[in-house]
Order: structure tokens, then C-alpha cells, then sequence
């Protein structure tokens, strides 16, 4: 993505936004949980911009790809989460909720999950996606691309 | 439902929105993997592990910090499109990596965060 101001000025207003609606979702869940749902839809959603020609433009890209879903999604909230895991396993304490008590083991395979949750949510969306408008490469796919 | 103050989540917004234009920057460094994003990610990490603790005084700044430049920083959904897009191009191993490193990274950075906080505050 090229570093135009109209860009930076996109991706800070879908960033924002993306930030805003994951806040709202945190609010009202535990983490494991809030967690999952913003990672999975977010990665819904780029899988679906990534295979539909009406946001293949790209300013659409920066606000909706790079700055609402990129902002929605979270890697630092799943990595605290770990970390945290980590530590209770140290101190042999249980205090993240419940979840923890049911064993590092289950707690460690959740977080698996999302990440597995995720892959599949985006391979999902781009699927359906390109077979609903018969389009498979309206952002070439090649990685370079898809970061945009 | 918590209560929602109008102006701290704009705060964190606009924090979120400044942490995505950096990931944006970041996000063109693509070499044999997708540093750009791992870097991203790792920094976001480490920093809200910091940043938790040395804001721990008070709850709104923490919040502006982790949920917002931190999370606006990291992302999700740009390592699944291009971890998927590793795998639908045959590249197993650029995949596989990508998911390693993306998985032990940025925990890893998060708990070296919260331990060099708590070591500087012995």
C-alpha cells in the first residue's frame, strides 16, 4: 500500500473504528472469549474484502482491510492472554477465571483454537466469497497483496 | 453492560487508529516472510506488557494504551489472509512458520515486557 496521505488518513479512520467496535466487544466478555469472536469475524471479513471486486480499490483496502479489520483483529490481546497462562502456570496459581482451572493443557488448546478458529474463518469467507461473485483473484495472491 | 465513557473510548480510538497507520508503515517490510507484521505484532506485545504495568495506577490510561495503540498496532487478520495465502500458493513451510512464529512471538515479547518491568521496579 503506498504511503499516501489519503491512505494514512483511511487506515487511521478504519482503524479507529475497528478499535472502537473491538472495545465495545471486550466491555461485555471475559477475554478467552472476546478474544476468539473479534479474531475469527475480523478474519471473516479480510477473507471476504480479499475476494470481492467492490473493495479491490485502494482506498477501500486501507479503510476497510488495513484499518477497520486490521485495527479489530488483536495479536497483543491473545499474546497477554498467554503470557499471563505462562505466569499462573509458574506461580501454580488459578486465577484467570475459570477457564485456567480447567488445566493449561484446555487453556493453551483454546488459544490454539483461535488461531485455527481464524485460518479457517478466512479460507472460509474468501471461498464462499469468490464462488457468490465468481471472482477468485480480484486481489492477486500473492502475499504481498494480501497485506494491504 | 459496563458503563461507557464517551470520551475515553475515543481516546482509545484515536490510539487504535495511530496504531494501525504504524502497522500500515511496518506492514511493507516482506521478505522470505511477512516481517513487517511479526515485527508489528512483537512490539504490540511487548509493549502492553509494559505499558499494563507501568500504567497500573490508572485503569484509563492502561486501557488507551493495551486496547487501543497496542491493538491498533497488532493485527489478526492480516497473518490469517497471508498464512492461508501460504498454503493455497503450495508454500507449506513459509505457512507453518508464519503460524510458529506469529503464535510463540508475541508471547514471548509479552512476557519478556511484564518481566523487565518487574525486575526495573525490584
Amino acid at each position: 500500500m503506498t504511503l499516501t496521505l489519503k491512505n494514512i488518513g483511511l487506515v487511521f479512520a478504519g482503524g479507529m473504528i475497528g478499535t472502537l467496535l473491538r472495545f465495545g466487544t471486550s466491555s461485555n466478555l471475559d477475554d478467552l472469549t472476546s478474544l476468539a469472536i473479534v479474531n475469527i469475524v475480523g478474519s471473516a471479513i479480510i477473507g471476504w474484502l480479499n475476494s470481492d471486486p467492490r473493495f479491490a480499490s485502494d482506498g477501500k483496502r486501507a479503510f476497510w482491510a488495513v484499518g477497520f479489520s486490521g485495527g479489530f483483529t488483536t495479536m497483543s490481546g491473545v499474546a497477554l492472554l498467554q503470557a499471563s497462562g505462562v505466569i499462573m502456570l509458574i506461580q501454580g496459581a488459578q486465577s484467570i477465571a475459570d477457564i485456567f482451572s480447567t488445566g493449561p493443557m484446555v487453556f493453551f488448546g483454546l488459544i490454539a483454537a483461535i488461531f485455527a478458529g481464524s485460518l479457517l474463518a478466512y479460507w472460509g469467507a474468501h471461498a464462499l466469497t469468490s464462488r457468490l461473485t465468481g471472482n477468485d483473484a480480484v486481489v492477486s495472491h500473492e502475499v504481498e497483496e494480501v497485506t494491504e | 453492560m459496563k458503563s461507557f465513557d464517551i470520551t475515553i473510548a475515543l481516546a482509545i480510538a484515536v490510539a487504535g487508529g495511530l496504531g494501525s497507520v504504524v502497522r500500515m508503515v511496518l506492514a511493507r517490510w516482506i521478505g522470505k516472510l511477512p516481517w513487517g507484521i511479526l515485527v508489528a505484532n512483537v512490539l504490540a506485545s511487548f509493549a502492553m506488557g509494559v505499558g499494563l504495568g507501568i500504567f497500573s495506577f490508572n485503569t484509563t490510561l492502561a486501557q488507551i494504551v493495551s486496547v487501543g495503540l497496542c491493538g491498533g498496532l497488532s493485527t489478526f487478520s492480516t497473518f490469517s489472509a497471508q498464512t492461508v495465502e501460504y498454503f493455497k500458493a503450495k508454500q507449506v513451510w513459509r505457512g507453518v512458520f508464519n503460524i510458529l512464529l506469529n503464535f510463540f512471538a508475541p508471547a514471548l515479547a509479552a512476557l519478556a515486557g511484564i518481566f523487565l518491568l518487574l525486575t526495573l521496579l525490584k
